[in-house]
């Protein structure tokens, strides 16, 4: 990667350490009478990728819009990198890329020239442009394309050249609202190894989508909001593991063992046994001063049960989210 | 085949009977009428029969309305499905292409109809002002409503068949304007032809009674005809014949070429013009790279055309001149008596009345592929001020003027015999500025219009100017004072003045509203 793109050497986003970038403190935000955003509060910190997800309506693209100065909050405070977005937009902007949820290019330009009209509208100097723009291009492996009209693009090209438009002027922090949205799998996979490339060149991205499975696997941290209100926010790991006064255990058999709950549940130790329904799989709750896992897989390998996994229960993303969030509409 | 024929035009007229504004525009109109009959009441007191004067009024305000308005309105039926790529999505729905006509355009053309049927009762009171018959108010509302049809009709096959709205009003525009002044272009071919031995068979007398037709089919003419005082013709003349005729035949036709046309799926992506790419065989006419302000290169290629088109206009301006120099002797032997001064006058003229149009199109398009490709969010996010990226494209529309202003200079310093001291006191005079304000402020409407209309912010623009000189005759009446006013140019001056203040104030709101839409358009 050339100087343009460097990758930054702040500390990584799992390190303690790593400092918010985002601080998004008790913000309110109405329209027409309609509360978007009820005391909304939440961090992103330096360097991670940090998905925002939520219901249609939710409010994730008022934040989004707020985070990246176009509309001002009504009470309460965004900074980035400690600028206020109302009062230093200047400089928020500067170490801002706002990806917005529709294709927003001038499709009669070719790529070059729509990315070097951003470059310079960012201000940079000719030499910087043509480096610039050879490197975002290569990031989003567009070079070939680079003569083309954007107008004359796939839908998945046409987001590659919105994505390295946000890169131009190589901001810290890259807001993206549904970047995936509309594409096919194969151009949303592409689009997901592009953002991990970028994280790790440093890059804090912030990234409202609906397609949870990706953002599970692809994400630090991540913000549930629901009808205005954030319902968590923090490490995917915390809101993934089931964390409770005692370790959850999923064990997953290859062939299930009708006797098998009973016989767990005999065991000294063993709190709870739940079978989870259609699958040869259990829940297993134990109190971690009587037994440990070691003891308890032993158990079930003396048993002769065919254990296809033991390991700390993790919810699925959908789950966690279905858990937080409301059914219907406000 | 004619499946779903009316379903769309009922829904757009049920649509449009249920919007507040479709009302409230109605209201507005007749409110117009309303004022107009006002100052002919007025009027009264001091000359009789103030019928005439109201009923001509009423008649050209509508004349112009619906040219202007129209223009917009009708021409942009289909092309705005091409360029929003609906229109595959209409005939899926089992829209047949003579339903979408009818719901795209005659839907349309109902509701220009009934905006102007609802001042009719109004117009009768004409009659008791005195001085209009009721023969020339059913023939003035005949010729009107024609018009109408006409202009809806040519204005869709326009739509159906260019790919942009853009190219559908130009063409509209065109053809509305060879219509109305065919009686002065066709005029010594008319007179001509006749003389002819070949056009003495039934072919050529076909042809020049055709050709009469048309020369006799203007809009203008025929009203001017029926205003007259004593007009006792037939309601029915051959401008509302012609006009439905045609209109006849442009329907037809669009309903045949709909699935050539209107099918096409490139309408969404803006054409390039005469913009080459950097790896084309022309790249002296690329955009090139970005100049430092980005905004002011942008606009100035994609906008306004760029260099290639700047070029064009040069050499366009300058065989405009060179078609007066040859052409003089045949055609204004006898018109001026200083050919050269009054060829360069006439050049002027042109330059000046090109750049007036170029600066009225670039004003409505200033900020349309930004609301179209929804764009303005990206400028709202760098680190810029609105008002720096809103002056930015003001210089790059600028910039495409400079053809047309070097011609001026060229015109005044070099062939125009004086031409500097009469520039001088050409702008030392008082009505240069009022004219200069008037113009600033009409391009701060058109600007402002075009980010509240889809389409048609021009002839809105123009209509509004139209009516609000109309209606605010202080314009008049300064320009009148100031003409009087002989040696007592102070006094005039003073009065110059505070009519620039008064319109700088209009400006500075226009700007803020402008401002304050922006802000609105990127933040939707």
């Amino acid at each position: 990667m050339s100087e343009t793109l460097a990758p930054a050497s702040a500390p990584a986003a799992s390190s303690p350490a790593a400092k918010p970038v985002i601080v998004v403190n008790d913000v309110v935000h109405s329209f027409k009478g309609r509360r978007a955003l009820d005391h909304v509060s939440f961090e992103v910190k330096a360097q991670s990728l940090h998905g925002f997800v939520g219901p249609n309506g939710a409010g994730k693209t008022t934040s989004l819009r707020i985070i990246c100065t176009l509309l001002r909050p009504q009470s309460g405070s965004v900074r980035v990198f400690g600028h206020d977005v109302v009062y230093d937009t200047r400089e928020v902007r500067k170490r801002i890329g706002f990806m917005p949820d529709h294709f927003s290019t001038y499709r009669q330009m070719t790529v070059y020239e729509y990315l070097d009209f951003f470059a310079a509208a960012y201000g940079l100097s000719l030499k910087q442009r043509t480096q610039t723009i050879d490197d975002v291009l290569a990031l989003t492996d567009m070079g070939g394309r680079r003569e083309d009209l954007i107008g004359g693009l796939s839908r998945g090209m046409q987001q590659r050249v919105s994505l390295a438009r946000v890169l131009v002027n190589d901001p810290a922090v890259l807001l993206l609202d549904e970047p995936a949205s509309g594409l096919d799998p194969r151009a949303r996979i592409e689009l997901m190894e592009i953002l991990k490339e970028l994280r790790a060149m440093g890059k804090t991205i912030f990234i409202s989508s609906h397609i949870l499975s990706e953002l599970a696997e692809l994400c630090d941290a991540v913000t549930i909001i629901d009808r205005g209100k954030i319902k968590y926010s923090g490490g995917m790991h915390e809101l993934l593991v089931r964390t409770g006064s005692h370790p959850t255990y999923r064990l997953t058999l290859d062939q299930d063992r009708p006797d098998l709950q009973a016989k767990l549940e005999g065991l000294p130790g063993v709190l709870t046994v739940e079978p989870l329904a259609g699958r040869p799989e259990y829940r297993v709750m134990f109190d971690d001063a009587v037994t440990n896992t070691n003891a308890v897989l032993r158990q079930l390998l003396d048993w002769d049960v065919p254990v296809h996994g033991f390991a700390p229960d993790r919810r699925h993303l959908n789950e966690a989210f279905m858990d937080l969030t409301e059914r219907g509409v406000k | 085949m004619l499946h779903g024929v009316g379903t769309l035009m009922a829904r757009s007229l049920r649509l449009e009977a249920r919007l507040l504004r479709t009302h409230l525009f109605r209201l507005v109109f007749v409110g117009i009428i309303y004022l107009m009959m006002m100052i002919a009441q007025a009027q009264s007191l001091v000359k009789g029969a103030p019928g005439l004067d109201f009923f001509q009024m009423t008649i050209w305000l509508n004349a112009s309305f619906i040219a202007l308005g129209g223009i917009g309105f009708f021409a942009t039926a289909i092309t705005e499905e091409k360029e929003e790529e609906t229109i595959g999505l209409l005939m899926m729905a089992g829209l047949s292409p003579l339903g979408i006509l009818f719901g795209k355009s005659t839907a349309r053309m109902c509701q220009a109809l009934l905006l102007v049927a609802v001042q009719f009762p109004f117009t009768l009171l004409a009659i008791t002002l005195g001085g209009v018959l009721m023969n020339q108010v059913f023939a003035a509302y005949a010729s009107l409503l024609a018009f109408t049809i006409l202009l809806s009709n040519v204005a869709l096959l326009a739509s159906v068949v260019c790919r942009f709205s853009g190219t559908a009003m130009g063409v509209t525009t065109l053809f509305l304007l060879t219509k109305e002044l065919s009686w002065t272009w066709l005029a010594p071919a008319l007179a001509w032809l006749p003389q002819q031995p070949w056009m003495q068979n039934p072919v050529g007398q076909g042809l020049l009674a055709v050709l009469t037709w048309f020369s006799q089919s203007g809009l203008g003419l025929r009203l001017n005809e029926i205003l007259r005082t004593g007009f006792a013709d037939r309601a029915f003349g051959v401008q509302v014949v012609f006009d439905l005729v045609v209109a006849a035949v442009c329907f037809v036709s669009s309903w045949l070429l709909f699935s050539k046309f209107a099918l096409r799926t490139d309408a969404a992506t803006p054409g390039r013009g005469l913009l080459q790419r950097r790896s084309g065989m022309f790249r002296w006419f690329a955009a090139g790279r970005a100049w430092s302000n980005p905004l002011v290169w942008k606009d100035f290629h994609f906008l306004t055309g760029g260099m290639a088109f700047a070029v064009l206009k040069f050499l366009g301006y300058g065989l405009a001149l060179f078609l007066m120099i040859v052409g003089q002797p045949f055609l204004m032997q006898n018109l001026f008596g200083e050919p050269w001064t009054e060829i360069i006058e006439v050049h002027l003229g042109v330059v000046m009345v090109g750049l007036l149009i170029e600066a009225a199109i670039s004003a409505s398009r200033i900020f349309m592929d930004e609301i179209r490709m929804q764009t303005m969010v990206n400028l709202l996010t760098l680190p810029r001020s609105i008002a720096y990226v809103a002056y930015s494209k003001v210089l790059g529309c600028a910039c495409g003027l400079l053809p047309g202003l070097a011609w001026l200079g060229i015109d005044v310093t070099c062939l125009l015999p004086n031409g500097l001291p009469q520039a001088a006191e050409a702008i030392a005079s008082p009505a240069f500025w009022v004219a200069a304000v008037v113009l600033t402020v009409f391009l701060h409407l058109t600007v402002l219009l075009s980010l509240f209309v889809k389409w048609g912010a021009l002839p809105l623009a123009i209509f509004i100017t139209l009516l609000s000189t109309y209606c605010c005759p202080i314009l008049f009446f300064a320009l009148i004072f100031v003409g009087s006013a002989g040696e007592n140019r102070e006094a005039a001056m003073i009065v110059i003045g505070i009519l620039w203040l008064v319109l700088a104030v209009c400006c500075f709101v226009f700007q803020m509203m402008i401002h304050a839409r922006l802000y609105e358009l990127g933040t939707k």
